[in-house]
């Protein structure tokens, strides 16, 4: 399998910038507020529920990075999008006819999720290539094996991959609705959590073979549940695809410096992680969560945890795993403090609704 | 951009005024618990892969309106405070019928959910293309549109057949030699935008062009 370099990245959470928020996570100053009563990690500064609201979010974002590329670059950047909201479409469809009671007009005209892309592509002068990947928590992070089989199948040079989620009341009330949610914080691998907390955020990595200190050496993407929702408390499947992404890069566990897991904080979910994880890293690995940070950013979190941690890297740590007091396993505890990191390979993992799971492998070189 | 020549293997297409009927479910599904948490699209799903003769793992599936039976349900029990149920929510993401069809059909491989608007089946074939070039294995592409909500007739303005589904499975041609472009003139009238392009790859398959060229 052959790596493609990163070149770029930026993210914009609740806890700022991709600098802000990795300053926030050092000296243990990040938030969570709450959108109806329900704990959430929102923006600073709202990006309304609009299309045009968050086509200016992600503008401004991504401009960061195509500032830097050269005109010829740019016609051969594609950009691919992982995301799961909902189109507002849609829900603007949902609300005219399916409330009875309640009826809204209707505009036919409005545009669809891949717009976003699209217009970016256009606006940018990029190469036209674009693709939006809806694949839940896995959104953005099979965005990134896309781009990457883009690039080495010679079609364009350069993709950035964006992901993106940004706070939708039909969701957060369903994950609310179902009692998924914890009422304080997300409390990854400890026995006493009680659920995830979500969040919204946005990000960008460009991926290249221009030379660059970090690459994305690939990974292993299936499908795969024990039920729809879930993998099996046993992580078999999670196992699978750990496995799998290993033998295809011919890395072994030691080889992996540490772990940035998808540890959404649900009951269910950690312990099939944890095993997991227990059973492939036999002899221990340094692992952390991203979400008691900046929440479940779900279609996002692919880029913008894997952005985040790389922030981290870069500033010299790995993150300590907030809120987690005592391990649901005997053998295997996240990391309690925030551990001196400057290089290494690194594997981050998202198991997602409907099995989707993934697992990619990233490099830092001094 | 670059373009690349598929070899359509299988080919099929549905659609229907308002309900697609005989889909073959309880052949395709044994399973009578598993058969009545299926959705509109996975059993569409289903049905398209069995008739394209699948036999290969990897999945290209596309939809621009998703699960749209199942966020109205959902949508309408939080507005209402009524009770959510679990299954409408396990079933309102995107990527809902090939889980199902992972599922039922104990596939394990890689399995990609596409939604560009009423672009969807033309960028679902240009990822299934592109799967094809990299892993040089049959890949199943398919597209599937359900929206036969109650009131729909009070917001649809863009297809004559609530129910539609196309699906083709494919592999990367050797050369170019003979590739046709796609060809508006197989569209289906009436059918929604979002599934046309993959009607037209279907209506050429069945005029007997089966060389199709993907500009990727």
């Amino acid at each position: 399998m052959a790596s493609v370099n990163i070149l770029d990245y930026e993210i914009l959470t609740s806890q700022g910038d991709l600098k802000e928020s990795v300053n926030k996570i050092k000296d243990d100053k990040t938030k969570i507020s709450f959108r109806k009563n329900i704990p959430f990690y929102s923006f600073e500064e709202k990006i309304t529920q609009n299309q045009k609201s968050i086509y200016d979010a992600l503008k401004k974002l991504i401009s960061k990075i195509v500032l830097k590329l050269s005109d010829d670059s740019k016609k051969s950047t594609a950009l691919l999008v992982g995301t799961s909201i909902i189109d507002w479409n849609l829900v603007d469809a949902i609300n005219s006819c399916a409330y009875e009671y309640k009826k809204t007009s209707y505009n036919s005209h409005k545009t669809s999720i891949d717009t976003y892309a699209k217009n970016l592509s256009d606006e940018f002068g990029l190469n036209g290539f674009t693709m939006t990947i809806n694949t839940a928590c896995t959104s953005s992070a099979n965005a990134l094996l896309e781009a990457s089989n883009l690039i080495n199948s010679g079609i364009v040079d350069n993709v950035i991959v964006v992901g993106l989620e940004i706070y939708l009341p039909l969701m957060s009330d369903g994950f609310y609705k179902m009692e998924l949610i914890s009422n304080t914080h997300a409390k990854p691998f400890d026995k006493n959590r009680d659920g995830l907390v979500l969040g919204e955020a946005i990000g960008a990595i460009l991926v290249g073979k221009s030379d660059s200190k970090w690459s994305l050496l690939g990974g292993f993407s299936n499908c795969n549940s024990a039920t729809i929702t879930s993998v099996g408390a046993s992580g078999d499947e999670c196992v699978e695809v750990i496995e799998e992404a290993l033998d295809r890069l011919k890395l072994t566990p030691k080889d992996i410096t540490a772990l940035k897991a998808h540890a959404t904080g649900s009951i269910s979910n950690d312990e099939a992680e944890m095993n997991a994880i227990s059973r492939v890293f036999k002899n221990g690995i340094d692992f952390t969560a991203m979400k008691p940070y900046i929440g479940h950013t779900i279609g996002a979190s692919g880029v913008v945890e894997i952005a985040l941690f790389m922030g981290c890297i870069d500033g010299g740590f790995i993150p300590k795993t907030l809120f987690c007091d005592e391990s649901i396993s005997k053998t295997h505890m996240p990391l309690t403090k925030h551990k001196e990191c400057k290089e290494g390979l690194f594997m981050c993992n998202y198991f997602g609704f409907g099995g989707n799971n993934i697992s990619l492998v990233i490099e830092k070189k001094s | 951009m670059k373009k690349v020549a598929i070899n359509i293997i299988n080919a099929h297409k549905i659609y229907a005024k308002t309900k697609l009927e005989d889909l073959d479910e309880k052949r395709l599904v044994p399973s009578m618990m598993v058969r009545r948490r299926l959705t509109r699209n996975s059993k569409v799903m289903l049905y398209l892969s069995d008739r394209c003769n699948f036999s290969g793992t990897k999945i290209v599936y596309g939809t621009c309106y998703s699960e749209l039976q199942e966020a109205a349900k959902m949508a309408d029990a939080v507005i209402n405070n009524g009770l959510l149920s679990p299954t409408s929510f396990q079933n309102s993401v995107y990527n809902t019928a090939p889980s199902y069809y992972s599922l039922i059909n104990k596939n394990k491989d890689e399995v990609i959910t596409v939604s560009s608007g009423m672009k969807t089946s033309l960028d679902t074939l240009k990822t299934a293309a592109l799967q094809a070039l990299v892993s040089k294995e049959q890949i199943l592409c398919v597209a599937v549109e359900c929206i036969n909500i109650p009131n729909i007739e009070e917001v649809n303005r863009c297809t004559s057949y609530l129910e539609a589904g196309v699906a083709v499975t494919l592999e990367i041609a050797d050369d170019m030699i003979g590739a046709k472009e796609i060809e508006d003139s197989y569209r289906v009238d009436g059918i929604i935008d979002s599934l046309q392009d993959l009607m037209s790859v279907v209506g050429m398959y069945e005029n007997s062009i089966k060389k199709i060229v993907v500009e990727l």
